[in-house]
């Protein structure tokens, strides 16, 4: 789900920006030292889950985005965590591109940053895994299927036809956000029983004191 | 008399009607044509980039398209250069990737390397996945070492 360089005309690159700035400077505010490892590991896993697990669907690849997750464990600090390993994977691997990293920030760091603030909240309250591990499937499919939703957005604003986007890659990408929410599920129903702190209170505080 | 009419009706269109189905195929005829340059498009998964959009830049040409077209099932883009280049190939598949090759008429293996993708192979793919989780880490911890030394 990534938007390649030289797709998006420059007014849309430099909006996607300009979109994505205010996120990673709230992500770096509430960034708490103690929570700098956590962001480091999320920031690890955004970056190798693209580059090693491609699934072949329809005519391109799809692969996890694991917004929902980056989300639940980092809050606002996903937008830093998904900047880095964007910029890395560009950099690295041409995945991607420089002069599109504010808007493949923003299309995959602000549903995270939603989910967060929708979801978060009832997963630390949680002591069922049942319904832990429901929440954050939840929590996975609603994250993967908003990046999908604003991804569209910006290829619309690059001048790509909505008709074409819907035909070639809706099905592949329902079928990933299926399986990102099961996965995010069993992460998140796991974390609650034996480390719920992960989804803990620094990010509340830094919630309210940060933004 | 009726029928002479007729046949002589028919002696006098059917010369017209000979000429039109020549007209149909007119000056137009194809064969194979030599020096052309080919390029192959692949994700970096190693599918082919099949049917996806191809512009073809001059050098002089700059931001215009002089050449447009398709790749086939394979990933497949030909064309023939009119002169030595270069040509800057561009192919979109219109759901955010591309990928660039340039090219040289004179240069067939600058054409067989090019792709805009990956890089490596999986052995490539391994090494920057190793490297990128250092740098991630190490960026962090820069911040992390700016963070503890701003005064309070």
């Amino acid at each position: 789900m990534h938007i390649s360089d030289g797709v998006a005309p420059i007014p849309v690159a430099v909006a996607g920006a300009l979109a994505a700035l205010p996120g990673i400077a709230a992500g770096l505010k509430v960034l708490k030292e103690e929570r700098i490892p956590a962001a480091a590991l999320v920031s690890s896993v955004l970056f190798l889950s693209t580059l090693l697990v491609r699934l072949p669907l329809g005519p391109s690849s799809v692969h996890p985005l694991l917004g929902g997750l980056a989300g639940l464990l980092l809050g606002w600090s996903a937008m830093p965590a998904f900047l880095i390993s964007l910029f890395l994977q560009a950099l690295l691997f041409q995945f991607g591109g420089i002069t599109t990293l504010g808007i493949n920030t923003f299309v995959m760091g602000m549903p995270a940053v939603g989910v967060y603030l929708l979801f978060n909240g009832r997963i630390r309250r949680e002591r069922d895994t049942r319904k832990a591990f429901c929440l954050g499937a939840a929590a996975g499919i609603a994250a993967y299927l908003a990046s999908f939703v604003l991804w569209a957005g910006a290829l619309l604003l690059c001048g790509r036809q909505l008709a074409a986007i819907v035909a070639i890659a809706f099905l592949p990408n329902l079928v990933l956000a299926a399986a990102e929410g099961i996965f995010t599920g069993f992460i998140v129903s796991f974390l609650a029983r034996v480390y719920p702190a992960i989804f803990g209170a620094p990010a509340f505080e830094a919630e309210g004191e940060g933004l | 008399m009726t029928w002479r009419r007729g046949i002589l009706s028919l002696a006098v269109l059917a010369p017209a009607l000979a000429w039109h189905g020549n007209a149909l195929a007119h000056g137009a005829t194809c064969r194979r044509a030599g020096g052309a340059v080919a390029v192959e498009c692949l994700y970096d998964s190693g599918s082919p980039m099949a049917f996806c959009d191809v512009a073809v830049y001059g050098a002089a040409s700059g931001d215009s398209v002089i050449l447009a077209g398709a790749t086939d099932a394979a990933g497949r883009f030909a064309f023939v250069p009119g002169s030595g280049g270069p040509w800057r190939v561009v192919v979109d598949d219109g759901m955010g990737h591309s990928a660039r090759a340039e090219i040289t008429g004179a240069d067939p293996a600058a054409a067989a390397g090019a792709d805009g993708g990956g890089r490596g192979g999986r052995t490539g793919r391994v090494c920057g996945g190793v490297a990128g989780v250092g740098v991630i880490f190490g960026i962090f911890g820069i911040y992390a070492l700016a963070r503890s030394r701003r005064p309070e």
